[in-house]
């Protein structure tokens, strides 16, 4: 039962301090100079900034820094992929709002990228790494196991296999470049999402 | 069969005061709640209160449809209040209809003025209330399970928020109705409350009651109301406490 003080587990509404004491910080809020919690979740007390949070049990995902997302690639623009993040790798659960993402052109690929057409196409399923998570999203493709993971043939929309240097519309025979994800194809919940969003 | 016009009127109230149940004039039904129990939600309770069965989905915060409802500044709130064909005794037609249309509403204002709903624009966070059985009191029991629901998707809100209602059966103020007291009685008011700042977030009349009997009903509500906070809470720890001790045990 030592273990109930180290992860104290508080409801909504319940007394964390009083607003003298402590800064209310993320998933915490202020009413009449007490802070509350605001999640079902374990309080943390940072005393040197002097403030509290409350770690949600069941965390609604934001994008931090550092986190692998999927996200849907909707517009490529000379210097810059626009896309829409779904969810991060980790969780089911939608990012809220399905916020806006961007690659630059530099954090595409490790080597020089002339031409992002080359490296994606609008429709394409992405997994991407989170570099900036607030105000605007940042994302970079810039390692083996990040890049395009699901992808549709450009001439008869077909699904499109990975040769390992390119891909191969099992369809019509057609072949494209792209940035390929070592995880191109084998994540099912990647086109899962792909294909919900896609329909929603 | 009995002789067809001529209803009978079940006595609410004995001499000794007690009502048809046995409870007293301010005892609430059995209550019992589980947080938790559906796996593809983002959050759910299952709500068991008297003869009522109502089980609670939540979803979100996400995409709005239909979007012309989104909002550029905060998430909105979407309920679903429906009884299912046989939680009444006569089969009840599926769907909407007039009565949950409204029910869904007045449950969405009372959860989108205790949650933090400017902290997700442009999304929605949708309530599902389903009334597998139904005794009288089922919005309030539909708040109660949503509330907890809520809380488990980890939705920010200021507090979990307990309904109960309150009517007037012979001429004296009773907590909690049944079927048969809210049918027969004179009066019913649904309420829910905010026990942190103690605002009532919904409160509905049906019948009639004078004003003493109002303010003696509303004092009473908000008993019953706190009552069910604590059942409300003790559901919550019990289905996750116990999951976050266990956790560093087993690490160590």
């Amino acid at each position: 039962m030592t273990a109930e003080t180290k992860e104290k587990l508080v409801l909504p509404g319940e007394l964390l301090g009083t607003a003298e004491e402590f800064v209310p910080g993320r998933g915490t809020y202020e009413h009449n100079g007490q802070v509350f919690a605001a999640l079902l979740g374990h309080p943390s007390y940072d005393n040197q900034a002097r403030s509290v949070t409350v770690r949600a049990l069941h965390d609604i995902p934001h994008l931090s820094e550092g986190e692998t997302v999927y996200a849907r690639v909707d517009e490529i623009k000379s210097a810059m992929l626009v896309c829409t993040v779904l969810r991060s790798t980790e969780t089911e659960r939608a990012v809220p709002g399905f916020p806006e993402g961007t690659v630059h052109i530099s954090k595409a690929k490790e080597s020089y990228v002339e031409n992002l057409n080359r490296e994606f196409a609008v429709g394409d399923l992405i997994k991407a790494r989170v570099l900036q998570g607030y105000p605007t999203v940042k994302l970079t493709t810039q390692s083996a196991d990040l890049g395009v993971v699901s992808a549709r043939c450009s001439e008869c929309h077909g699904p499109m296999t990975s040769t390992g240097k390119d891909l191969l519309c099992s369809r019509c025979g057609h072949r494209e470049s792209r940035k390929i994800s070592s995880d191109y194809g084998r994540s099912s919940t990647a086109s899962d999402s792909g294909a919900s969003a896609a329909s929603g | 069969m009995g002789s067809v016009g001529a209803k009978e009127v079940p006595q609410l109230l004995n001499e000794a005061g007690r009502r048809i149940d046995g409870r007293g004039l301010e005892d609430l039904r059995a209550l019992k709640i589980e947080a938790g129990i559906l796996n593809r939600a983002d959050g759910s309770a299952y709500v068991e209160w008297g003869d009522n069965k109502v089980m609670a989905a939540v979803y979100g915060p996400r995409e709005v449809h239909p979007r012309h409802l989104q909002q550029n500044t905060k998430a909105i709130v979407q309920c679903r209040y429906n009884m299912a064909a046989f939680s009444v005794d006569e089969r009840k037609r599926p769907g909407l209809d007039r009565r949950s249309q409204e029910i869904s509403k007045v449950i969405s204002e009372a959860f989108e003025s205790v949650l933090f709903v400017e902290e997700y624009p442009r999304t929605s966070i949708d309530v599902y209330i389903e009334v597998l059985q139904a005794n009288a009191g089922t919005r309030c029991a539909g708040i109660v399970a949503a509330s907890v629901a809520l809380a488990d998707a980890g939705i920010p809100m200021v507090d979990l928020i307990p309904a109960v209602a309150v009517g007037k059966i012979a001429g004296k103020i009773a907590l909690d109705l049944k079927k048969e007291e809210d049918n027969y009685g004179e009066a019913d008011l649904p309420m829910a409350l905010v026990p942190r700042s103690g605002r009532l977030v919904l409160l509905q009349m049906e019948g009639h009651m004078s004003r003493p009997e109002l303010e003696q009903a509303l004092d009473l509500g908000v008993k019953g109301c706190l009552k069910i906070y604590e059942v409300q809470k003790e559901a919550l720890r019990a289905r996750y406490a116990v999951r976050s001790t266990e956790a560093p045990e087993v690490a160590a």
